[in-house]
């Protein structure tokens, strides 16, 4: 009974070294000695697998210095992004998404219009919404577009496969079209460019266009 | 890039994933087979809807093409994206295969990934990815890294990423790499999305340009952090519910990213009405 009593007389040293005559191990030497090296062939390639460049950065910023840095930079971070969100895409990028949207615009609405209405002989006479719609949207490639007065803008299209330009005069706030001129671009050298103009009927009360050069 | 996108994407696809899992598939002593199938499933899965990113925009900056075939070339942009998907689900299936090797059911998360090489060969490949779609067309175009490395966003992605991380706390930090990335590329695509939606509601150009730009940027930067993250040393000693959580950001990054990319597709061809 004495051997367990908790005072001064039988301290922890004792309890150790019980402990470890009890519990000892009978590891032959070699066996040790090869476990020994196993733990030392492991830690040797727990340091190898750290890279170089990560373990110099380990020393020359420690880990808590960059635990505080985090929370201020990230805020930083987030809110430059954020202020800057307002800024618009690069320049290009807004002209190739405003091209494309542009065009789609163009291609439906004049699908919605109704039938053109123009000069005789025109190439154009005869052409329904759907399949001026569908050629925009085939093969029109936008070259730009210009406010022009009573709040309405002219579109200029380029038409690579009928060698021809379009302009096209809409509504700015609608995109209802108004008129379109075509202009073929194969004109021989010396000669003048042909150019027919439509309109749509009742739009602006204007008389149906005759077909004209310049 | 236009008839050849589906060629092209798929010699990139394979391109990435030689450069990610190759290694591990010619050292094929060294990791059991089910693991190996569950990181290229995993990798094809994502590859795929970056390569996707990047056909997209190519397409998107070539002022010679009419609205039709920009419109062809956007959809075959989404090609690579569903043989990512095809060749991630034939592996992923074929990871449940019983093998003698397997250890631990997650034994695939044990093995440390592929060596800082692999990582570096797929950034170069993505870089040339990027030289390419910039300098395929006769005239002069938009160049994809303006549009995929839109600078705002990248800020708002890191800032955001690091915050998370911090979050998780000291000693977390690679098992949290993979769902804080995933998190912070979602959070500035959703941002995105936002702005892309309001200025659609009051016909602004500008403000759906610049919202795109959040969401494309967003999308292909997470998933390249998300590539690279499994590539980072330590990164494959998760075991349990990091590894489930690694897994899950790591399927449903590039979901998300696909459907950011199909709405930009939506955004860039429906009529507006009144150009900016």
């Amino acid at each position: 009974m004495n051997e367990w009593r908790s005072d001064d007389t039988f301290g922890a040293r004792d309890v150790d070294a019980r402990l470890s005559s009890a519990l000892r191990d009978d590891v032959p030497p070699e066996v040790a000695r090869r476990l020994e090296r196993r733990a030392a062939v492991e830690v040797a390639r727990r340091r190898i697998r750290r890279p170089f460049l990560l373990a110099l950065l380990d020393r020359l910023v420690p880990a808590p210095a960059l635990t505080r840095l985090a929370i201020p930079a990230g805020l930083v971070l987030l809110a430059s992004g954020a202020l800057l969100q307002g800024s618009a895409w690069p320049s290009e990028a807004r002209e190739a998404l405003q091209r494309l949207n542009v065009t789609a615009s163009a291609s439906r609405a004049l699908g919605e219009a109704g039938p053109l209405l123009c000069g005789a002989g025109s190439p154009l006479e005869g052409l329904g919404p759907e399949a001026l719609s569908d050629r925009a949207f085939r093969s029109w490639l936008l070259v730009g577009t210009e406010e022009v007065p009573e709040g309405r803008l002219r579109l200029v299209f380029r038409a690579p496969r009928e060698r021809a330009r379009y302009e096209v005069v809409v509504d700015a706030a609608s995109f209802r079209p108004r008129t379109i001129r075509r202009t073929r671009l194969d004109a021989p050298p010396g000669g003048v460019p042909v150019s027919d103009e439509c309109a749509w009927p009742g739009n602006d009360g204007r008389p149906v266009p005759e077909r004209r050069s310049r | 890039m236009n008839v050849s996108a589906p060629i092209a994407g798929s010699v990139f696809l394979f391109l990435v994933l030689l450069a990610l899992d190759g290694p591990e598939w010619f050292r094929r002593d060294t990791t059991d087979a089910g693991a190996r199938l569950r990181r290229l499933a995993f990798d094809a899965w994502a590859a795929g809807v970056l390569a996707s990113h990047l056909f997209f925009v190519g397409a998107l900056g070539r002022p010679d093409r009419g609205l039709a075939a920009t419109a062809r070339e956007m959809t075959l942009a989404f090609l690579p994206a569903l043989l990512g998907l095809g060749v991630a689900a034939a592996a992923g299936m074929r990871a449940f295969a019983p093998s003698g090797r397997d250890a631990a059911p997650d034994a695939g998360e044990v093995r440390a990934a592929a060596p800082l090489a692999s990582a570096a060969a797929f950034v170069v490949l993505v870089a040339a990815g990027l030289l390419a779609a910039t300098h395929t067309g006769g005239e002069a175009q938009l160049a994809p890294v303006a549009v995929l490395l839109h600078p705002p966003a990248l800020l708002a992605f890191a800032g955001a990423a690091l915050l998370l991380l911090r979050l998780a706390g000291r000693g977390a930090t690679r098992n949290a790499l993979a769902p804080a990335i995933a998190l912070a590329a979602l959070l500035a695509g959703l941002a995105g999305l936002f702005q892309a939606l309001s200025g659609f509601a009051a016909r602004d150009l500008g403000r759906v340009t610049a919202g795109l730009a959040f969401l494309l940027t967003s999308g292909f930067a997470g998933l390249l952090g998300l590539l690279l993250a499994s590539r980072a040393p330590g990164a494959g000693g998760r075991r349990g519910g990091a590894s489930v959580a690694g897994g899950v950001a790591r399927a449903l990054l590039p979901l998300a990213a696909l459907l950011f990319l199909a709405f930009a597709f939506v955004a860039v061809l429906t009529p507006m009405k009144a150009p900016g």
